[in-house]
């Protein structure tokens, strides 16, 4: 197994926050990998970083090798790097379908985009509301959604951002279903997701951050055992009920 | 020193333009396109006021008075219905500014016309011979200017002015009516538009165009100085002033000159620095 | 088994069940029918319409398409509202009109290519810093940028004219190219025999009708083309969302500015086009009044679809042109009026139908609810109100 993707030291400052510090890790070809860790750990923010959606303060992203942080964003998803958004965003006045077909366009596809645009629908159960302008999707369809266009990238590398927050249950277990599949497609990824339980019976391995800086990586079991990992999630925990 | 003291002068009456059009976007989020027709109200009704024979005291007031009217007119009538959607906020406007383009050039046609002076004659000051209307447009202008920031700063109403530009939810927690201080700031704005108007009407000239050259100016003393930024409206003011003045008298044909600086200066910063040289994220 | 499956589903969206088209059909296809229609009816318009005033009016308008379509494409389609964009129509007609006082033997066809290349270079250097904008920025840039140009005019007063600007242009019968399309139009349409009779005037008239309508068709249809099929599904999401556009793999800076330029070469063609029409040009091509007029043409046949600002354009411009005279003195003695009341109706409108007024009254007459907006009317509302 050659090694996809390297983050090298990345870190990136707001003014005098430090949001992500000194990441370091690699994902080999065909991976599962969780990244979990409490809100505001930083984990959009290092996904920012390595799909080109924001320059790391300093460090390096590389993709087989090749940096990716002079690379203009359309170039970073030619190159096989394709992500969601934590916060969905469609194309609200676009019907599902035509949502789909643009980064098929994008991506120079041939034949009949609308074929393919369903196809991708279909792979994430979204097929019977391809006519549908997405301002009118629920939730979870607006997931599915954002799922479908990061598919029709073709990529080879998917990141995906909390893709199972505001699902019921049965929704997630659909689109769990969805990402297996992907896998067995030979797709790698990297997930973001508080919903563990879920997140656990995808991937093979979790890293966990906190505050910016990785604090385990390995074995999930293990990650999950780990002392700073249970600290770092109870202070978190902590933190929300406070606020609430 | 010709340079350096009309400079000075003309740096003030453009950041009584400025100031207006800066505040009420830092504080409303508001682009208001009508702006330079607060600065041609203020011309025009003064202008009219003083052939009606009225004194000319009296005309600049009212020309004052107009401007201010014109502000709260369009705060109330038109951008409050769509303030949460920017292009049309946008579109509205630029109407605004047509409709009254239109209306001057219905009642005064398109010539050319010019208020008698405040003062006449000149003064010499550091050596430099200058029209005294310029003279006391500058001073007026730099005293009006002063006061609106000591006002802005040291009182509490300039306070909460402040605190809804830096952040609207937050001061609507504590008790702020943002759209309350939108109005204000629009009036005030509008107001030392208008008293701008005035007071270069001595020594511009009026036509119902004269409203785009104002704007372009304003808008390019945000971009210098930053969105919503008083200190750096007050400096970008000083560099657009003495730049327009530089080139009126450096180059050949200087005066038609100065909008194409004011545009060059408005592309150059774009390019080199989107966010403005002080100021806040410029999006 | 998959692959019938797959084959089966797209005719689900396209039927949607219900019997009305989907909106997808509608976003990706107008109506064919009605688009040839349109032209037709005005090729032989003038076979039945004779009063030569009125369809020199209609020349007039038919050149307003082409501004209005050209700006939808930039403004309506990507988001980038211009409001400046007298700035490319005025530098396709000012280098037409200063080819022909100072190089008349440049050819008329030559002259307009001219004016394309320097609409688009225009529109190239606008562009480029232009590019990061949004909203208000863009507004006032392109605003700025066209009242520089009027500047420009006066400092080369001896040679635009200032403000009488150029008379004497070399006119649409001048060119060998649209002479003989609007001659051999108005010869199928009239009959030979009845064009060899009028006067020169009359003839005049008609070439630039048909020359007008000629590249109007071919503008505008190209535009369609190319607004309804892939890459114009590319510039609405790049309205939509830039960010979601990249995530797609859309490579933003290539669109943005490929938009402008195509907006600006369009535009350049017609105010080109424009000025050999009118035999003159003036500082009224470069002015925050036609900016904000086309705007007001695509707020009231609704922006981002071409075909509705196109539609627009001749409802207003014949308005302002030709009925408003005939309506009242008022508008004949004051002509400034005229676009002062463009501009009250506009700023009523916003406030009471953001959404303009062709498309939702084109959305209850054919039956459709509110439920899926019309493509066309987004501009407003989506433009660039971003959090
Ligand atoms: N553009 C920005 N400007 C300033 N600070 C930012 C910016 N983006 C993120 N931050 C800060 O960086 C830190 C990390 O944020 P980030 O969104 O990466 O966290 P996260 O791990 O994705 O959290 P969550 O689980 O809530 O999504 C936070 O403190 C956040 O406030
Ligand atoms: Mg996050």
């Amino acid at each position: 197994m050659s090694v996809l993707l390297e983050a090298d030291a990345v870190t990136r400052r707001f003014g005098g926050l430090t949001a992500v510090n000194e990441v370091t890790f690699s994902v080999e070809e065909g991976a599962a990998v969780g990244l979990i860790g409490a809100n505001g750990a930083g984990k959009t923010t290092l996904f920012n970083c390595l799909t080109g959606f924001d320059k790391p303060t300093s460090g390096d992203v590389r993709l087989r090798g090749k940096s990716l942080l002079k690379m203009a964003r359309h170039k970073v998803v030619k190159s096989g790097v394709a992500r969601t958004f934590q916060i969905v965003k469609p194309f609200p006045d676009l019907p599902v379908l035509a949502n789909v077909m643009v980064p098929l366009i994008a991506g120079g596809t041939k034949g009949d985009l609308r074929v393919q645009a369903m196809g991708v629908l279909d792979r994430v159960g979204l097929a019977h509301r391809a006519a549908s302008p997405s301002s009118q999707l629920s939730e979870g369809d607006l997931k599915r959604l954002e799922m479908a266009r990061a598919l029709a990238t073709k990529p080879q590398l998917l990141l995906l951002d909390e893709p199972f927050a505001g699902l019921s249950v049965a929704e997630i277990g659909v689109l769990s279903d969805t990402i297996r599949q992907l896998r067995a497609d030979g797709t790698t990824l990297i997930v973001v997701e508080h919903k563990i339980g879920s997140l656990l019976q995808l991937v093979e391995r979790v890293v966990a951050m906190d505050q910016g800086a990785v604090i385990a990586d390995g074995e999930p079991q293990a990650v999950m055992r780990d002392p700073a990992v249970v600290t770092a999630y109870l202070g978190g925990e902590a933190t929300t009920h406070e606020q609430h | 020193m010709d340079v350096l003291v009309q400079g000075a002068l003309t740096s003030a009456v453009i950041a009584l333009v400025a100031l207006g059009f800066s505040l009420v976007y830092g504080v409303g989020g508001i682009v208001n396109l009508a702006h330079g027709s607060f600065f041609m109200i203020g011309a025009y009704s003064a202008y009219a006021m003083s052939e009606t024979g009225a004194p000319l005291l009296v005309s600049a007031v009212v020309g004052v008075l107009a401007a201010t009217l014109a502000g709260v007119l369009l705060e109330r009538l038109v951008i409050t219905p769509i303030r949460h959607q920017e292009v049309a906020v946008l579109i509205a406007t630029l109407a605004v500014a047509i409709l009254v383009q239109s209306g001057v050039q219905f009642f005064y046609g398109g010539l050319e016309r010019q208020l008698p002076g405040f003062v006449s004659g000149a003064v010499t000051v550091f050596g430099v011979t200058l029209q005294q209307t310029r003279v006391l447009a500058g001073l007026v202008a730099l005293v009006t200017i002063v006061t609106v920031l000591l006002v802005l700063t040291r009182t509490p109403t300039g306070r909460m002015v402040r605190a809804v530009a830096q952040d609207e939810e937050a001061s609507r927690l504590i008790g702020v009516r943002p759209e309350r201080v939108t109005l204000y700031v629009l009036a005030i704005g509008a107001g030392l538009a208008g008293l701008a108007g005035v007071l270069t009407a001595p020594y511009g000239v009026l036509t119902p165009t004269m409203w785009l050259l104002p704007l372009t100016q304003a808008f390019a003393i945000v971009i210098l100085g930053g969105l919503g930024s008083i200190p750096g409206t007050v400096l970008a003011s000083v560099v657009v002033g003495f730049l327009d003045r530089f080139v009126a008298f450096n180059v050949k044909d200087g005066d038609i000159k100065v909008g194409l600086v004011t545009v060059a200066v408005i592309l150059a910063t774009l390019v080199l620095r989107p966010q403005g040289f002080l100021g806040k994220v410029a999006r | 088994m998959t692959s019938t499956k797959v084959a089966e589903q797209p005719a689900a969206p396209s039927d949607g069940g219900s019997g009305r088209p989907s909106p997808l059909k509608r976003l990706l296809r107008p109506n064919p029918l009605i688009l040839l229609a349109l032209p037709i009816v005005l090729l032989y318009l003038p076979r039945f319409v004779d009063n030569t005033t009125l369809l020199q009016q209609i020349a007039v308008a038919t050149i307003f398409v082409m501004f209005a379509a050209s700006w939808d494409i930039l403004s309506g389609y990507t988001g980038q509202v211009n409001f400046g964009h007298a700035a490319f129509i005025g530098t396709g007609a000012y280098t037409v009109a200063l080819l022909s006082k100072y190089q008349p033997d440049v050819s008329n066809e030559l002259a307009l290519l001219a004016a394309v290349g320097a609409a688009a270079l225009l529109g190239l250097l606008i562009g480029i810093p232009c590019l990061r904008l949004k909203g208000p920025y863009l507004a006032l840039a392109t605003l700025s940028v066209a009242g520089a140009l009027v500047q420009l005019t006066f400092i080369f007063k001896t040679q635009t004219g200032g403000e009488d600007g150029i008379a004497g242009v070399k006119t649409v019968i001048d060119g060998s190219l649209t002479n003989t399309i609007g001659e051999g139009l108005s010869k199928l349409v009239l009959g030979p025999l009845t064009f060899s009779g009028l006067g020169g005037f009359d003839q005049y008239i008609y070439v630039s009708y048909f020359v007008t309508l000629v590249f109007m068709v071919v503008m505008v249809g190209g535009l369609m083309l190319l607004g309804y099929g892939k890459r114009g599904l590319v510039l609405r999401s790049i309205q939509q969302d830039e960010l979601a556009a990249e995530a797609a793999g859309v490579p933003l800076t290539r669109y943005k500015l490929g938009a402008f330029v195509l907006s600006a070469a369009c535009a350049g063609l017609a105010g080109g086009l424009y000025a050999q029409v009118r035999g003159t040009v003036a500082l009224d091509l470069l002015a925050v009044d036609l900016s904000l007029l086309i705007i007001i043409i695509a707020a009231f046949g609704g922006a981002g679809s071409i075909i509705g600002p196109a539609i627009g354009a001749y409802v207003v411009v014949l308005l302002q042109n030709y009925y408003l005279d005939r309506a009242t003195d008022l508008f004949v003695e004051h002509p400034e009026l005229k676009i002062g009341t463009f501009a009250l109706l506009l700023i009523i409108v916003l406030i009471v139908q953001p959404r303009g007024i062709v498309p939702p009254l084109l959305q209850r007459l054919s039956g459709r609810g509110s439920a899926t907006r019309a493509a066309g009317a987004t501009m407003v509302e989506g433009g660039g109100a971003k959090p």
